[in-house]
This record gives C-alpha cells, structure tokens and sequence, in this order.
C-alpha cells in the first residue's frame, strides 16, 4: 500500500486551519498529515500544536511556494509515495483527496492538479475575480499551446504527486507562485500531468495571495518565469 | 581635461581606494569584490592621467569630451556590478529558503522523535 502524505501550507490561517484539519482526518485516507507553517504571525501555530498535529514551521515567511517545497522535501525524507497539497485557508474540499489520489495511479500519472474548470466550466461554489479569471484563461491557453495539451486551470494549489514527481520538485520549485512554470518544468522533463475535475470553495479567511499589488507582480513574474523554463529547455534539447 | 579635474578625480579614486580598504580590514566586504573595486579605481586613474589613450577612445566612440569617457566607463562598471549583486543576491535568496526549510524540517522530526519517545516510556 503506498504511503501517503497530506500537506496544508498555511500562513496566517487561524480563522479556517483548525476546520481543514478535522476535514482532512474526516476524509478517511490511511494517511499522515503535516501543517507547513510559512512562519504565521497569528494564532495558526498555537491552534495546531493544540491539536497535536505535526508541524513543520519556517523560522522566517518563504513564500507559498517555498511552504510547498518544504513539504515536498519533508516527503522525500521520511520515503512517502504520494503527497497531496491541500491549501489552509478552506478552498480545497478535502472529500476530493481520494479522487485526486485514484486519478494519479489510474493515469499512471505523475501530478494530478484539481482543476475547478472542469465541472461543466463552473468553478464550483467558488466565486473568482474577473480579472483573475482572465489571468488564469492567458496563462491556461497559453500553457495548452506550448504543451499542445489541454490545460484549463495553471492557478490551482490543489494538487497531487508521486514518488518521482516529489524528487523532483524538492529541487525544483518556485518560491512565490508555484502555477504555471512549475507545470511546463515537470511537462518538459518528462513527467505525466492530469487534470481532475474538484469542487473549490470560498476561502474560510485569511488573504489569497493573488491580492492587492501581488496581483499586478503576477502576471510578469509569471511571463518571465514561462520565458526561463522554455529557453533552458530550448538550450537542453540542443546540447 | 583640465590639471585641477584630473586632480580631483585621481584624489577622489585615491579616497574611494582608502575606503574599500578600510572596508576590507573591518571585515565589511570581501575580497573577491575589493578586486573588483581595486580594478575600476586603478582603471580610472590610468585613464585621468593617460591623455593621450582617452582621447583615442574618445575618437572611437565618437563623443566630444574626454571626460565623457570617464563617465561611460564608470556607466558601464556601475551597470556590471549591478548585475553581479542581483545574480549574488537570487543565489543567495535561494540558499536561505534551504536552510531555513532544512531547519524546519529538522525541527519537526526530531519533536516528532521526542514525542515517540515520551508516548513509549509512558507505556
């Protein structure tokens, strides 16, 4: 049976942690659970120590990215199959983890990313931004058309992992937007993406991290990171 | 170029020399980056001094004064050392994240490990 882990990177969550927490124990998984806390200065930490749950926490904030990475490295470590990230702040319904998990062996595949697109083009009970939901429309077709593969959501934090896959991104991960570099990286080093169709919710509290100027940075950052991936793999297809 | 502009430049790149220096014996710069330094100033003061050498870079580059050379060359240096210190700075970011997600890491194992522990010896 493969070893599985669930990972809920959380900063500054304590309206919503404490609830993903007991959905995630409630999903039935014979699994392990870890909180990877990017150094909360709320009461996130304290309410999941209460709860004795295992808790990896940054000495300083790294990003949502680099939270991600850390349990990809903690996986990797303590020799788990499969890794599961279910974001803090609630949006991810953890009744949808089985599906993610079934999907990745069924497939065969390496990354199962949930994707809210899916489900008849609703985005569940989620209510998405228009400017956002105009990034992600970009970002999608333009990930689909590098990849000549359907791709409909590159901003989804939902998202399932094998063995190899977690090798690999322990080393490799962006540290603030894990989105769509990080999809093209894995696609063009050969790894097997698929997309599940998963429920989203409002988030419970806390502060989405596509808010106030970061939402502007997004975008380029994004652009200029797709650019890097897609010349370093240009310039290794030529070696 | 004028005796008192080459003056105050050679005095200038002399103050700025003795304040790398400074720098370096108080620990506050490392060496790799006071060659850089030592490279420029030495360059500035061959340029100020070397008349006759600046104005045939001045012919090649096609500006009117000399001492628009200066500032090209010191331009271009401030422009290289920018780039040094962005691409020092990322590596240095990247280096951080690890030992700070390491540490984390390390924390938690080894609390989980005294947890395991004290549940055992309580049984």
């Amino acid at each position: 049976m493969d070893k599985l882990l669930i990972i809920v990177p959380a900063f500054n969550e304590e309206e919503s942690i404490i609830r993903v927490i007991e959905e995630v124990k409630n999903v039935g998984l014979s699994n392990d659970l870890v909180v990877i806390n990017d150094c909360s200065t709320d009461k996130t930490e304290e309410l999941i120590r209460n709860l004795e749950i295992n808790i990896v926490s940054h000495p300083v904030n790294l990003g949502a990215g680099a939270a991600i990475q850390t349990g990809l490295k903690y996986a990797q470590i303590n020799n788990y199959d499969l890794m599961v990230v279910v974001d803090g702040d609630g949006q991810h319904d953890p009744k949808e983890i089985p599906k993610m998990v079934v999907a990745l062996k069924e497939n065969l595949a390496d990354v199962a990313v949930g994707s809210r697109f899916l489900t008849n083009g609703q985005s569940g009970k989620q209510k998405i931004h228009w400017a956002r939901q105009i990034g992600i429309k970009i970002f999608s077709v333009l990930l689909s058309l590098i990849v000549r593969s359907k791709i409909t959501d590159t901003t989804s934090g939902f998202r399932a992992f094998n063995k190899r896959a977690i090798k690999f991104l322990a080393h490799e991960m962006p540290a603030d937007f894990p989105d769509a570099d990080m999809l093209l990286s894995l696609i063009f080093a050969g790894f097997k993406i698929i997309e599940v169709p998963v429920n989203m919710r409002e988030r419970i509290g806390g502060r989405s991290m596509y808010s106030g100027l970061r939402s502007v940075y997004y975008p380029f950052k994004l652009t200029i990171a797709i650019l890097a991936v897609l010349l370093k793999s240009f310039l290794e297809r030529r070696k | 170029m004028s005796i008192r502009v080459q003056l105050a430049i050679v005095v200038l790149a002399l103050l700025l020399l003795g304040f790398i220096f400074d720098l370096l014996r108080r620990k506050k710069i490392s060496e790799a980056i006071t060659l850089w330094w030592l490279f420029i100033i030495i360059l500035m003061i061959f340029l100020t001094l070397n008349q006759d050498f600046l104005s045939r870079i001045k012919d090649v580059f096609g500006v009117a004064l000399p001492f628009s050379v200066l500032l090209l060359f010191s331009s271009c240096f401030i422009l290289v050392m920018l780039i040094y210190f962005s691409m020092k700075i990322s590596v240095l970011s990247i280096q951080i994240k690890d030992i700070a997600q390491e540490f984390a890491i390390f924390k938690a194992v080894a609390s989980e490990n005294q947890n395991k522990k004290e549940q055992q010896s309580a049984k």
